[in-house]
C-alpha cells in the first residue's frame, strides 16, 4: 500500500499517517496480520522524525488497528479491528455533530449529506476490489 | 609496446569521460543539475540547452585531457605515462565538479524565477511492502569470496617456506614491481587480509543498496516503485559479481607467490575483467538510469498516475546539489541527485563513523602488516 504524506497540509504528519493506514485497512489494501515497516525504516523512508512515526504507531495500537511486538515488529491486527461499540458510537456522534452542523448552516440537506456519505463508502469498496 | 600502452590507457579513460559527460541524461527526470523540478519541465528548451552545453564543456575538457595525456606520454617514457594517468583522471573528475557548479547555479536561478516550477504541493510517497520484496540479492553471496580468501590464507601459510625472501607489494602500469618488502608472516599475509577488507567493503555496498531510502515519484508511484526495485537489483548483482571476481583474481595473484601461474595470463585476466566491468557499469547506467528512470518497456507495468503534485522539494538540504545535509532526516543513505548510485546524509553521525572506519582500516592494515 502507498502512503502519501503532504508536507504543506495543516494536518500534522503523524495524524496523516494514522489516517492513511486506517484507510488502507478499510480499503483492504492492508490485510489482517500483514507486517508494517519498522518505526525506524518507515521514518528513514519518509525522511521524517522517528518520534512522529512512533506516535502514529502508538495511536494505531491504542485504537486496536495494529499490534506491536518486540520480535515481529508492527503488523495489522490479525483478528480484525475491534467492532464499533458504544464508546465508539459516542465518539462518532461527537465528531459528526459539528460537521453536520456546518453542513446545515451551509444549506446542505439530509439527502445530499447522506449521498456524500454513500459516495465515500462506495469509493472505499471500489478501491478494495481493484486492489485484489 | 609504448603505443599499445597509450591506446590501452586511453580506452580505460573513456568510461571515466562517459560517466561524467552523460550524467545529466542519467538522472531522474524530476531532477536537473541537482535541483528538484516537475517532470514536465525536464524537456523545457532552456533545460535541454543546458544539458547540451554541459556535454559540450565537459566533452571539450575530456578532449584537452586526452591531448595532454597522448602528447606527454608520447614524448615521455612509460613511467611518465604511469604517473600521469591517475593524475589526469583525478584532474578530470575534480575539474568536472567545477564545470558542474555554474550549471547548478544557473538551474537554481531559473527555478527561483519560475514560481510555477514549485507551485504544486509537496508529497512524500512510500510503499509499505517495499522492503519485503527482495530489493537486493542476499549478502550470503559474499560467502564465496570469503571462502576464496580463507583458502588463500591457508595456502599461504602452508607454502610459506617456498615464498621468495622478497615480496612484491607494488606494481606500475606495465606490470613491473616497484616496491618490495622482506618476507615475514605479516607481509606474506598483507594481501589476503586486504582481501578480507575488500569482501567487507563489497558487503557494505550491497547493504547500502538495500538500506538506502525509498524514493518514489509521487506522480507515478506504481511505475516508480518497480523501476526502483529493478534499479537496486541490477546494481546489487553488479556489486556481487564485481566483488567475487576481483577477490578471485586477487587470490590468484597471491598464489602466484608460490605457484607458478603465467604472469601474462594473470595480467590478461585482470585487464579483461576490468574492461568487462566498466562496460557493464556504463550499459547499466544507460539502460537503467538513476533510480531506474531510464528503464523501458515490458518490465514496467503502468499504474495509476496523479497530476499536480511534486516530490518533496529538499533542495535546501543539498549543498551544491551534491552533498545532502539534513539533520531532521533519519536516513543515512539515499540516491545521488547528480549521478548514478547512492550517497550519504552528512548530517547523520553514523555517516562519519562509517567513513572514518573505512579509512582507518584502509590505512591501518598495510601500516601494521608492513612494519
Amino acid at each position: 500500500m502507498f502512503i502519501k504524506l503532504s508536507m504543506e497540509s495543516k494536518e500534522p504528519l503523524y495524524s496523516q499517517l494514522v489516517n492513511q493506514i486506517i484507510e488502507g485497512i478499510a480499503q483492504k489494501e492492508l490485510h489482517p496480520g500483514e507486517n508494517l515497516p519498522s518505526v525506524r525504516s518507515l521514518a528513514q523512508d519518509l525522511g521524517i522524525n522517528l518520534h512522529t512515526v512512533n506516535k502514529a504507531y502508538k495511536q494505531l495500537e491504542q485504537n486496536g488497528f495494529i499490534l506491536i511486538q518486540r520480535q515481529k515488529g508492527a503488523f495489522i491486527h490479525p483478528d480484525g479491528i475491534p467492532k464499533a461499540n458504544k464508546a465508539y458510537q459516542e465518539k462518532l456522534t461527537a465528531s459528526l455533530r459539528p460537521i453536520i452542523a456546518e453542513s446545515i448552516c451551509r444549506g446542505m440537506d439530509e439527502v445530499s449529506f447522506t449521498k456524500k456519505c454513500q459516495e465515500i463508502f462506495s469509493s472505499f469498496q471500489k478501491k478494495g476490489e481493484s486492489s485484489k | 609496446m609504448k603505443l599499445t600502452l597509450i591506446v590501452l590507457l586511453f580506452i580505460s579513460l573513456l568510461p571515466v569521460f562517459i560517466s561524467v559527460i552523460c550524467i545529466p541524461f542519467w538522472t531522474r527526470k524530476t531532477e536537473s543539475f541537482g535541483v528538484t523540478i516537475p517532470e514536465e519541465v525536464y524537456n523545457h528548451p532552456n533545460i535541454k540547452n543546458l544539458r547540451k552545453n554541459y556535454v559540450l564543456v565537459s566533452g571539450s575538457f575530456a578532449f584537452i585531457i586526452t591531448l595532454i595525456f597522448v602528447y606527454t606520454s608520447y614524448i615521455g617514457d612509460e613511467l611518465t605515462a604511469g604517473i600521469l594517468f591517475p593524475l589526469l583522471i583525478v584532474m578530470y573528475i575534480v575539474g568536472s565538479m567545477f564545470i558542474y557548479i555554474p550549471f547548478h547555479q544557473k538551474m537554481r536561478d531559473w527555478k527561483d524565477n519560475h514560481p510555477k516550477w514549485h507551485a504544486d504541493p509537496n508529497v512524500i510517497t512510500i510503499n509499505t511492502r517495499f522492503r519485503q520484496q527482495g530489493i537486493t540479492y542476499s549478502n550470503k553471496w559474499f560467502i564465496l569470496p570469503f571462502i576464496f580468501t580463507l583458502i588463500t590464507i591457508v595456502m599461504t601459510l602452508i607454502a610459506y617456506p617456498h615464498i621468495p625472501n622478497k615480496i612484491p607489494i607494488q606494481y606500475n602500469l606495465t606490470g613491473e614491481v616497484t616496491k618490495w618488502v622482506d618476507k615475514s608472516y605479516r607481509s606474506a599475509l598483507l594481501f589476503p587480509i586486504l582481501q578480507f577488507y575488500l569482501v567487507l567493503i563489497f558487503l557494505f555496498v550491497n547493504t547500502v543498496i538495500r538500506k538506502a531510502k525509498q524514493q518514489i515519484d509521487a506522480n507515478n508511484p506504481d511505475e516508480s516503485l518497480q523501476r526502483n526495485i529493478i534499479f537496486r537489483r541490477k546494481w546489487s548483482r553488479f556489486i556481487i559479481v564485481t566483488g567475487t571476481g576481483f577477490i578471485f583474481l586477487l587470490s590468484l595473484s597471491q598464489m602466484n607467490l608460490f605457484l607458478s601461474i603465467s604472469e601474462q595470463l594473470l595480467m590478461g585476466l585482470i585487464i579483461a575483467f576490468t574492461i568487462f566491468l566498466l562496460g557493464w557499469a556504463i550499459i547499466l547506467s544507460f539502460t537503467v538510469g538513476q533510480g531506474g528512470s531510464r528503464l523501458k518497456g515490458k518490465n514496467i507495468k503502468t499504474g495509476q498516475t496523479s497530476k499536480n503534485v511534486m516530490n518533496r522539494d529538499d533542495d535546501k538540504y543539498w549543498k551544491l546539489g551534491i552533498f545532502y545535509f539534513n539533520k531532521n532526516d533519519p536516513a543515512i543513505f539515499l540516491e545521488k541527485r547528480f549521478g548514478v548510485g547512492w550517497t550519504n546524509n552528512w548530517a547523520h553521525p553514523v555517516s562519519w563513523l562509517i567513513i572514518i572506519g573505512i579509512l582507518l582500516l584502509a590505512f591501518g592494515i598495510p601500516f601494521f602488516l608492513m612494519k
